[in-house]
């Protein structure tokens, strides 16, 4: 059975051929690439400043974690000293793209699973969070904010005022997907068992993000090796133990609540000063940066010469380190669940394809 | 109702899921289409993102299979110019050089409003939407401003450009400016490069229209001319900078030797000291 390259279920075109017997799936083969658009190589001939901008578009869902992975390794590379206000605001609008990010999935979770009241409120409630992005950014979704060395605009008083206003709202709305996922409830007894995975296997198929935390490894790149201003705030790593689709759906249920948490706590904490630093002339070395993404772990690897133009960036991003584990929650599984499965890795294919 | 199917043919998602915003909140005022699985199914299409290797093709298959009237919008930068995403090398094309485009609508993505407001111009319905009844942030990156009195035609915009999108040439006399929205990403990055605060992004993001080449901001820079040799010189902008920045520096200067310096090409200039040397050169034979 062939889903794709254009489906209904998928956002984006990409190709799940799987193997049955009877409704039973026994393999899956997943065909990438549609959206591939050379962006590597792009990366590689274009001067830094204009690479940033193109490295945000590798993804409409997760723009600022890579333009923040492309700013935070070229910074560790040539040590460039990003001032403490610049790293709190980035704080805030990685965790606004998380929200956003989750909430849509939640979303089409609910969706696939025939939840559409709890749809079309998260779809609805979502909204704000864009409209906040572009009230703080200039932009809804690429929202090039995030530059080598700091952040191109600060958060003044009546922006964070606006974001505490709206923060209840988003609670609200956790609360109310949280809700759904109660023991006993149609969403949560839908989504109970399926696509099972436990974590030495995710572990071993590369998964990474909600697919090690929902079977109970305790993975955030947030915390192991933090950026922006991570380092200085308290969170708690989201886990659960179940494996399934169910639990990978309340990872993120529960990480969008240590999102707004997180904005709280910066919002009310934010150091005063000046949100550029210096740029220094590039030189001959290179670097890896990590970061941790809505989906799972994105790494930035660059190699860089005397130029402005780095020599190589190499760029790995969730879904495709989730393709394994992918196969693997499918394995066994009556066809009916395949939808809720594939939306369970929360899969974005034009990271994927870059 | 319109029947609309949704092709994403190679951006970055980021158009695809503003289409699921505008579609699912009805305050952004779509009204009259339905989104639905097949392009059999339906008479309009959306596209996002450029062609390429794989998609291309798929594209043209599925405008063949669309129904009548067959109508086509593009949707954003990609599709219109393959944005930033240009110079890639799996890219085939934008979207009107595969199949007919009837509308564009631009931004990187477009504002869900904008794309409901494409959908009733195409349509021809819904006439309170030909009017932008949302309000936009001030700090809203959308259309670009460019200011002729301030631009001095540095070229530092046109470089660090990530999707190519300014031009600047010399024609009859003066520099010419474009920056063609069809091809830009609003990233600010020209406003924050600019050193004379010549170009702005305004919140003003209705960009809209049948025809791509209708939605460029344009600027021209008149060249003053050259007092030796007569020929086309610095912009007005570039003398006045310049005469700034030596009145700052050496206040007692008289202007007029200013104007009289800078009003000078660069060829006379060099032909000037020329002559000059040649003479003492003379001179000291003269001499021996
Ligand atoms: S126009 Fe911009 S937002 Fe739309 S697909 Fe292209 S890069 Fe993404
Ligand atoms: S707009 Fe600014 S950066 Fe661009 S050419 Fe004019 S002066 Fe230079
Ligand atoms: S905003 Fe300016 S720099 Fe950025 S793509 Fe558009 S024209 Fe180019």
């Amino acid at each position: 059975m062939n889903i794709g390259p254009y489906h209904p279920f998928l956002l984006e075109p990409w190709k799940v051929d799987l193997v049955t017997e009877g409704d039973i799936i026994t393999d899956a083969k997943v065909t990438t690439g549609y959206v591939h658009r050379g962006i590597e190589k792009l990366l590689a001939s274009n001067p830094y400043l204009r690479g940033l901008h193109i490295s945000e578009r590798v993804c409409g869902i997760c723009s600022t974690v890579h333009s923040q992975t492309f700013s935070g390794t070229v910074e560790s590379m040539f040590g460039v000293e990003v001032p403490a206000r610049a790293q709190h605001i980035r704080v805030i609008l990685l965790e606004l793209e998380r929200l956003h990010s989750h909430y849509l999935t939640l979303g089409l979770m609910a969706h696939a699973a025939h939840q559409d009241e709890l749809f079309m409120d998260t779809m609805r409630s979502r909204e704000p969070v864009m409209e906040l992005m572009e009230a703080i950014t200039g932009n809804r979704v690429n929202l090039s904010a995030i530059t080598i060395g700091g952040v191109k605009r600060d958060i003044n008083q009546k922006l964070a005022n606006q974001m505490k206003d709206r923060l209840p709202g988003f609670w609200g709305l956790s609360e109310r997907i949280l809700a759904a996922l109660d023991d006993g409830q149609a969403l949560a007894e839908r989504l109970r068992g399926v696509g099972k995975i436990d974590g030495e296997k995710a572990i071993r198929c590369g998964g990474v993000g909600q697919t090690l935390r929902a079977a109970g490894v305790s993975q955030d790149i947030r915390a192991i090796e933090p950026y922006a201003a991570y380092k200085d705030l308290n969170f708690h790593i989201t886990v659960e133990n179940g494996g399934d689709v169910l639990a990978r759906t309340l990872v993120r249920a529960r990480e969008t609540i240590e999102s707004i948490r997180l904005i709280e706590t910066v919002l009310d904490g934010m150091p005063d000063g000046p949100i550029m630093g210096e740029l220094p002339e590039p030189f001959e070395t290179e670097a890896i940066g990590r970061s941790e993404a809505p989906r799972g772990e994105v790494m930035y690897y660059f190699k860089a010469n005397k130029s402005n133009i780095p020599e190589r960036v190499k760029v790995r991003t969730p879904t495709f380190a989730n393709h394994r584990a992918l196969v693997e929650m499918l394995r066994g599984q009556p066809v009916t669940n395949a939808q809720l499965i594939i939306e369970s890795i929360d899969p974005c294919l034009s990271c994927t394809d870059r | 109702m319109l029947k609309v199917f949704r092709f994403d043919a190679s951006g970055c998602n980021g158009c695809d899921i503003e289409i699921l915003s505008a579609v699912l909140n009805p305050e952004y005022g779509i009204t009259g289409i339905e989104v639905v699985d097949a392009p059999e199914k339906a008479g309009a299409m959306i596209v996002t993102g450029g062609g390429n290797q794989k998609t291309a093709e798929l594209l043209r298959e599925a405008h063949t299979r669309l129904l009548e009237p067959k109508l086509v919008i593009a949707m954003g930068a990609c599709a219109a110019s393959m944005c930033v995403f240009k110079s890639g090398y799996p890219m085939k094309g934008p979207v009107d050089s595969i199949i007919p485009v009837n509308y564009f609508v631009l931004g990187c993505p477009p504002r869900p409003q904008n794309l409901a407001m494409a959908v009733h111009a195409l349509l021809e319905s819904g006439d309170e939407h030909s009017e932008p009844v949302w309000i936009a942030p001030e700090g809203l990156r959308a259309r670009i401003a460019h200011d002729d009195e301030k631009c001095t035609a540095c070229g530092a915009c046109a470089n660090m450009c990530p999707s190519g999108a300014i031009d600047i040439v010399e024609e009859e006399g003066e520099f010419r400016i474009a920056y063609n929205l069809w091809k830009c990403s609003f990233c600010g990055t020209c406003q924050s490069v600019c050193p004379e605060e010549a170009v702005r992004l305004t919140p003003d993001y209705v960009m809209q229209d049948a025809a791509k080449s209708n939605l460029v901001t344009r600027g021209s820079m008149e060249r003053m001319c050259c007092s030796g040799c007569g020929k086309p010189h610095i912009t007005r902008s570039q003398f006045k900078a310049v005469k700034a920045r030596i009145l700052e520096h050496a206040p007692g200067i008289a202007q007029a030797e200013i104007d009289k310096s800078l009003l000078v090409c660069q060829e006379c200039k060099s032909q000037i000291g020329a002559q000059a040397n040649a003479r003492k050169e003379m001179a000291s034979w003269a001499y021996d």
